[in-house]
């Protein structure tokens, strides 16, 4: 869940931020120094299609929506460190473009979706690379996420009451969420392995 | 057909379109900031800025009801600490309107700044700015391809809808992203390899 400017306090964006923009300075060098030149019309691509899929709403409880984020497809098709920056810039635009997400919280919500996905998703992913198992990362990813989210209100004196039941709820929506994105990436990934399998080389991740 | 997601009224011409980059982002994050440290201090700020903040969306000649659609994106995070606080029997609706003011008036700067700016505008001040190169190449993929994708989706969802009169499932969804995923690729490596004979770097 993308989290708006004005919800967390100072020290909270302070926090967050930093830790996000030092990750993503240190995943830049990576990508700078080890990208393979031919995975150039790979990332455009993979970026601008992650971005239009972004855009469609899913309607979930209580009348508010969610929409796919991608994040661990991204990192299973072009590697951690190129799948954050790749997240960084989908996050940029949707915050500046459709206010999902505010300027000041980038930072906070590039570490909810963008690094969880990413780092923590494709970690899990390589204890066993099959495609089936991008559907458990996709839910172990969204479910930490949304722990980060609830844990961020929290210290940021917003969920005063109430934050276990938030945390549950917050975690079910993201269950499903993650399950549907899970089965999503799952079937996108086999196709590519069909077609067009030099796009799953390994060697070439960073 | 026309798709129009980036800088919508950025063609509009208001003293605030006029004012250069520069100014426009280092005033909003300033009030950013002071809107999160300061407003929550002492509510009377929030009433005082309310008259300001519509004068300055008027001379943007930006409509208001842009603005209101854009702002609702703040309603699921306040309908899930709204509901926390109905389960734990505890009303603070002091919190609950601070945060609703937090966030209008930072996203009502955030949309005055983007969109009285041209998204290319916008990439070449980041280059100025000394941003990573990477990240403004991504960023010009993405606001060059996503209209041809979108044109491209359509085509699919019309092509599927005179042909099958089923509803979208998640297995037909899945294999439309595959293959605008690699056809899309296709293409983009088309040009890739051109630019590539003909000595791009």
């Amino acid at each position: 869940m993308h989290i708006p400017d004005g919800f967390l306090d100072f020290k909270t964006l302070l926090v967050t931020n930093v830790i996000s923009y030092t990750f993503l300075f240190y995943a830049i060098r990576k990508v700078n120094k080890q990208l393979n030149f031919y995975r150039i019309p790979l990332i455009g691509v993979v970026s601008t299609v992650i971005f239009v899929v972004s855009l469609i709403s899913v309607p979930v409880i209580g009348g508010t929506t969610t929409h796919l984020t991608g994040s661990v497809l991204t990192a299973v098709l072009l590697g951690p460190y190129t799948g954050s920056v790749v997240m960084f810039c989908v996050l940029l635009l949707q915050a500046i473009l459709f206010q999902h997400g505010g300027l000041l919280s980038l930072g906070t919500n590039f570490l909810n979706i963008g690094i969880t996905g990413c780092v923590l998703g494709y970690l899990v992913y390589k204890i066993y690379p099959r495609h089936i198992f991008v559907v458990i990362c996709c839910i172990i990813a969204y479910i930490t996420g949304a722990i980060f989210c609830v844990a961020e209100l929290y210290f940021s004196n917003r969920l005063v009451h109430g934050t276990i039941f938030s945390l549950g709820m917050m975690s079910i929506t993201n269950f499903v969420t993650g399950l549907i994105e899970g089965v999503v990436s799952f079937s996108v990934l086999e196709g590519v392995k069909k077609i067009r399998p030099d796009l799953l080389n390994k060697e070439m991740l960073v | 057909m026309e798709h129009r997601f980036f800088d919508k009224y950025s063609n509009l011409s208001s003293p605030i379109h006029k004012l250069s980059i520069e100014i426009k982002v280092v005033l909003f994050i300033m009030l950013s900031i002071i809107i999160l440290t300061f407003f929550e201090k002492s509510f009377w700020l929030y009433v005082i800025f309310f008259p300001v903040l519509i004068l300055v969306i008027k001379i943007s000649k930006i409509p208001i009801s842009f603005f209101i659609k854009r702002i609702s994106v703040i309603s699921p995070l306040l309908f899930l600490i709204s509901l926390s606080m109905v389960v734990a029997q505890k009303k603070d609706i002091m919190l609950i309107l601070k945060l609703v003011f937090n966030s209008v008036y930072i996203i009502t700067l955030l949309i005055l700044l983007v969109e009285t700016t041209k998204f290319l505008d916008l990439l070449k001040k980041f280059n100025d700015w000394r941003i990573p190169e990477v990240i403004i190449k991504i960023l010009s993929f993405i606001y060059r391809y996503s209209y041809i994708l979108v044109d491209e989706i359509e085509r699919f969802l019309r092509a599927y809808k005179v042909r099958c009169n089923k509803k979208m499932n998640l297995k037909i969804v899945s294999s439309i992203l595959t293959m605008i995923l690699i056809r899309s690729y296709e293409r983009a490596e088309k040009i890739y390899f051109s630019m590539m004979v003909r000595t791009f770097k």
